[in-house]
């Protein structure tokens, strides 16, 4: 590759990176608008949130005009755009808390979870995929067929219900409901908000075994549906390799059934692999309410879903602008790693 | 393969013994499981829902307490004691001397009406009890005053019973007495201190509060210098937890000491548990069945009376209600003098048939029910269904949050709403009637909203009139009995809610909890509680 | 090695017999009946219409399969199931598609760099060149990917690939039917020369009789599992072959592959 060619590329990447934020930026503001428009269509009214049922008109009304309700829906929507412009998600209607405060205090607990969750389903998706491939139509492909079934039809909710009854209630392996025994809450400082990580760092090792015993049940349930996904979809890229000439080639070439499988097979389907993955990431990162309402996990998928039942569309609109930005990133990530290891896109 | 039976038995052994070791929770902690959804605010003036009042209850003090085991028993708090004049137009308070906030603070009478005066200042949620006693918040500087550090002087705006007002001052979150500098402090345009006190408090109980995140714990811990002593209980946390098999695992683990909001199935689990303890304690508030009177069906008597006949009272209060409600349905809470007993209301098709067919609708009619997803709301509301059906009316439900159900109602927007109200925390009739039946003004633009009375359009002139004149009446007798005249009045004249069953409320206790005791007016207070072990 | 082939009077390569069975859904298709042939410094071709089990002759003796009776053998020693390294040096393969029998994400270096490490062969760089060379590519072509060859190219390379063990025998599977039509003459003159100075012996399977005539001395037709006929190629041109299904693929492909046969001979 001469020095020309290569700058020329870059040039072109640069243009349709360009493009490519324009489109991110259409997608992100439809995303907000829509959402707004279904917040105020919606039957969700925050003031009674606030109010309660019960409070007279007067203060209805007075709160009604507080949180800026009786503007225009175009004026409100512009003074929203208006303060995201400056970085700021606005106040929580009901708390009256900042939107990013709130985000950022549920959001690492998600993120631990969800990152716990997808390791393990990774971890354990991949090989299983692999194997069933590899052993097509045989009793081993049979068994990862019943388990990824049951990853997917069973509700996460009863694989919650069971894995507190049998390895907290029966079994004590599992630390219950919480990220962390109660003892313990609030010894560590908060640097992350993912605890894991902030007792890691304070050295406080009683504390990260906690939260481990905690995690660790909610994470494997969560990652099962993942893992169920991942195994499939491993599988079927496998099969779609392993059926290629260039294997027979390296078979032919000498090299072990070992080295077939992952230095050749396993190699061309990483990338296809990684974006997989990174989407079932997206998605667990969007929170999972189910499972944060059986394990009492402070997520953000409860924190969405209460705010959306009381109409606090304020709340609702960060959340939404947050997994928009996380999918969009995603893509972009996913795209990006095929660039970096598909030689074919170079 | 010879060690296989041997692991096994290992395995067997190992599980047994770990299945028994129940773990404890902390001698000196308070373990709560609840659900923290609706706990919005902490700010006494704007706080609503029933579990602020119980954190508010243990972070502040009020002037005076409702005996929880006679809530008719008016006990002292930071004021020692009070005195009524003989015109029934005000009430004098003597301040408790010696009282501190936690800020270190010593607490006045000029902190308890600043306190009560911020409530009508700010007009939110909380404000609607004191403004339907008269007071404004122009009026309430003069009204509500400390006429010296001890003495705290509240004037009735409107004549009413001084007793309501007590027993206002004894229920309600609004009532708790604010560290007014501490507050004042933290004041932001001009707002009281009302952003601040949403997440902080600045209080004088029993308890002091370190941290709240939102729907994931609040702690609070001792306050030593408490005036009526420190509490047993070095810390108290409550905990987020709305899946009730989680609590009742948790409950069964030992890994908390009170579980708030179980189901039904799982309550009843919990009463074989030798461990746990379950308390039920009634409320003021009743579970109802209202029809919106603006609507002209219902607007005939006829036909309310027919709904009234086709509502299954024992099947819904036998399967649906248990731990939930007990059977009531008069207008006025139970338990107190003046309420009548039930008036044996029954389904009766037949009957509800020819009412209907008197009325017009020989075939029934298409109607739709609002109601709250929740149980047992949502289980009232198929019953009801089912038994509107028997007399040919054609009920769709429409499950809705809260917020939507009672939205449609203050909007007037609903033909038929299964519901919960009453105000009813004062154990006195009139708070009962004030809320569910009284009306003074039908019109739309009075936007009586707060009334249920008015969002059913449900007016009678002569239920009103006897509301209004029973609540000044001094002798206790002759109130009593122009109560219970009300309540006759309504079952003839049928109102447009009509109630089925009286609120209970059930928590699950471990055994070794001592001096717990379910408030029904949710100021449950854990400053002398602790555990025997 | 001419020493050892001189005293071994054993053919180069053995068929004896060869059944080969498939599970195909729930049946069994037996697609290789009973298929016998030797091989000495000679070209076979086996041809047949698709489904007439000749590239599973092909895969069998290339050690892809394992579920085959009756016997193989190099130079008169049996052949086990199982694919070893030695063989791998005696045998190799070229496939009918350069696209999908490159690793996509291998450079042709890596791609021939693979076998040499894998047999445990010094000298790795100098014989990547030579072997370019051999095939016709410039060396500079090792840092390429496959997606920045031309069909031809990789066909080269792959032959490359295949011969940088040094193999005595050179299984073809249709090693010009994914490719242009002049591109097929300049592939099938590079094996022609190669064999020449390589002095290899190939063993060629295809649907195309052009491409028999222009590479390989004999011919068995294959239909159903079984060879059919076994004839010399030059009877084959021109004459009228006697087995019936014989005669028909000669009819089948004389008109297409006229052209191409006509362009190699010109190339």
């Amino acid at each position: 590759m001469s020095i020309f060619t290569s700058s020329g590329l870059s040039a072109r990447r640069l243009t349709s990176l360009g493009h490519r934020l324009g489109i991110v930026a259409i997608t992100l503001l439809g995303l907000l608008t829509l959402t707004f428009l279904i917040g105020r269509v919606m039957p969700l009214d925050p003031v009674l949130s606030i109010v309660g049922a019960d409070a007279d008109q007067s203060t209805y009304d007075q709160v009604y005009h507080q949180l800026g309700l009786d503007r225009p829906m175009y004026v409100q929507y512009f003074y929203y755009l208006r303060d995201l412009m400056h970085g700021d998600l606005g106040r929580a209607l009901l708390s009256g808390n900042s939107v990013a405060a709130d985000i950022a205090r549920v959001f690492p607990a998600t993120i631990e979870l969800a990152t716990i969750a997808i390791l393990f389903g990774t971890c354990v998706g991949v090989p299983l995929g692999v194997f069933a491939a590899t052993h097509r139509g045989r009793w081993g492909d049979q068994v990862v067929r019943v388990i990824s079934l049951c990853g997917y039809s069973v509700p996460v909710f009863w694989f919650g219900m069971m894995g507190l009854i049998i390895f907290y209630a029966w079994l004590n392996w599992a630390g219950g409901a919480g990220r962390i025994d109660l003892a313990y809450d609030g010894l560590v400082e908060s640097r992350t908000g993912m605890l894991l990580i902030d007792s890691a760092l304070a050295g406080e090792w009683d504390v990260f075994w906690s939260a481990v015993k905690h995690i660790t049940l909610p994470a494997c349930i969560l990652g099962l549906h993942s893992m169920a996904y991942i195994a499939r979809m491993t599988r079927s890229f496998m099969l779609a390799q392993l059926s290629q000439e260039y294997i027979i080639t390296a078979r032919v070439k000498g090299l072990s059934e070992r080295e077939v499988i992952w230095r050749h097979a396993f190699l061309n389907i990483l990338v296809q692999l990684l974006t997989i993955v990174a989407l079932a990431y997206g998605g667990l990162l969007e929170g999972a309410v189910l499972i944060e309402t059986v394990f009492a996990w402070p997520g953000f998928g409860s924190y969405l879903v209460s705010s959306l039942l009381l109409g606090d569309m304020n709340a609702v609109m960060g959340c939404v602008l947050l997994i928009g930005i996380i999918f969009v990133s995603l893509n972009l990530i996913a795209d990006a790693l095929y660039q970096v290891f598909d030689p074919r896109t170079r | 393969m010879k060690k296989l039976p041997f692991l096994l038995a290992a395995c067997a052994l190992s599980v047994s013994l770990i299945g028994t070791i129940q773990a404890k929770t902390p001698a000196d902690q308070l373990i709560v499981g609840m659900s923290m959804n609706n706990l919005l605010s902490l700010d006494p003036a704007g706080a609503t829902g029933n579990d602020v009042l119980e954190i508010n209850a243990n972070l502040y003090d009020s002037l005076v307490e409702l005996d929880p085991n006679d809530t008719h028993t008016v006990l002292p708090g930071l004021a020692e004691s009070w005195t009524i004049t003989p015109d029934n137009k005000s009430i004098t308070f003597k301040i408790r001397k010696g009282v501190k906030f936690h800020s270190g603070n010593v607490l006045t009478a000029e902190d308890a009406a600043w306190s009560l005066q911020r409530v009508l200042k700010l007009n939110l949620a909380l404000a609607s009890g004191w403004k339907s006693y008269g007071f404004t918040a122009q009026n309430v500087d003069k009204q509500i005053r400390a006429v010296d550090p001890q003495t705290l002087v509240i004037d009735l705006p409107e004549p009413a019973d001084p007793k309501l007002i007590i027993y206002t001052l004894g229920t309600s979150v609004s009532s708790v007495i604010l560290d007014s500098k501490k507050v004042m402090q933290h004041q932001k345009d001009g707002d009281m201190g009302r952003a601040w006190l949403t997440t902080n408090e600045a209080g004088s109980g029993p308890f002091a509060l370190n941290d709240w995140r939102q729907k994931d714990v609040l702690l609070m811990s001792r306050f030593d210098g408490y005036w009526r002593g420190a509490p047993k209980l070095r810390r108290v946390v409550l905990r987020h937890m709305t899946e009730s098999q989680t609590l009742r695992l948790m409950l069964e683990r030992g890994d908390i000491d009170v579980a708030n909001g179980m189901s039904v199935p799982d309550v009843e689990a919990m009463k074989k548990n030798q461990n746990v303890r379950v308390e039920s304690v009634k409320r003021g508030t009743v579970y109802y069945v209202a029809v919106s009177v603006k609507d002209p069906k219902f607007a005939d008597k006829r036909v309310r009376l027919a709904i009234r006949n086709l509502i299954d009272y024992d099947g819904i209060n036998k399967t649906v209600m248990p731990n939930y409600g007990v059977l009531h349905q008069r207008p006025i809470q139970s338990g107190l003098p003046a309420t009548l007993p039930n008036p044996g209301y029954k389904l009766d098709v037949p009957a509800a048939r020819k009412l209907l067919a008197e009325a017009g609708f020989p075939n029934g009619f298409k109607t739709t029910i609002r109601v709250l997803s929740d149980p047992p709301f949502i289980n009232i509301a198929t019953n009801l269904q089912a038994t509107l059906a028997l007399g040919g009316i054609d009920a769709s439900v429409i499950p809705g949050t809260g917020n939507q159900v009672y939205g449609a109602m203050r909007d007037r927007q609903f033909e038929i709403i299964v519901g919960r109200g009453g105000g009813g925390a004062e154990p006195h009739p009139h708070s009962s009637l004030r809320a569910l039946v009284y009306n003074p003004d039908n019109s739309n633009e009075a936007k009586l909203t707060n009334f249920q009375g008015w969002r059913t359009s449900f007016i009678s002139p002569e239920i009103n009139s006897l509301i209004e004149k029973a609540v000044l009446e001094q002798d206790a007798k002759k109130q009593i009995a122009m109560y219970q005249d009300i309540q006759k009045l309504y079952d003839e004249q049928v109102g447009a809610i009509q109630p089925i069953s009286q609120m209970v409320d059930t928590v699950v206790l471990q055994k070794d909890l001592r001096n717990f005791k379910s408030h029904p007016a949710s100021t449950t207070r854990w400053r002398d509680v602790f555990k025997q072990r | 090695m001419m020493t050892q082939e001189t005293m071994n009077t054993a053919p180069l390569l053995e068929v004896q017999d060869l059944h080969v069975r498939f599970q195909s859904g729930g049946s069994l298709v037996d697609a290789v009946r009973g298929v016998s042939f030797d091989l000495g410094r000679e070209k076979l071709a086996i041809v047949g219409e698709s489904g007439s089990g000749k590239t599973t002759v092909l895969r069998c003796l290339a050690g892809q399969y394992n579920h085959w009776h009756g016997r193989l053998a190099i130079n008169g020693e049996k052949l086990g199931r199982k694919l070893d390294k030695a063989r791998c040096r005696k045998v190799q393969m070229v496939f009918q598609d350069p696209y999908g029998s490159l690793h996509s994400r291998h450079t042709v270096e890596t791609a021939l760099a693979e076998p040499l490490r894998i047999h445990g062969i010094g000298n790795i760089s100098q014989r990547i060149d030579s072997i370019l060379t051999k095939v016709g590519l410039p060396t500079s072509f090792r840092y390429r990917y496959p997606h920045q060859l031309s069909g031809g190219q990789r066909q080269r390379v792959a032959i490359a690939r295949a011969l940088i063990l040094e193999p005595r025998i050179l299984l073809l599977d249709e090693p010009t039917s994914a490719l242009d039509v002049s591109v097929q003459a300049e592939i099938l003159n590079l094996l022609a020369d190669l064999r020449q100075k390589e002095g290899l012996t190939y063993l060629l399977v295809t649907h195309d009789l052009g491409v028999v005539a222009h590479l390989c001395d004999r011919v068995a037709v294959m239909q159903q599992g079984r060879i059919v006929d076994l004839l010399d190629c030059s009877s084959i041109v021109g004459a009228v072959p006697e087995h019936p299904y014989t005669r028909m693929l000669v009819e089948a492909s004389r008109h297409y592959s006229r052209e191409m046969v006509d362009a190699a001979q010109a190339a």
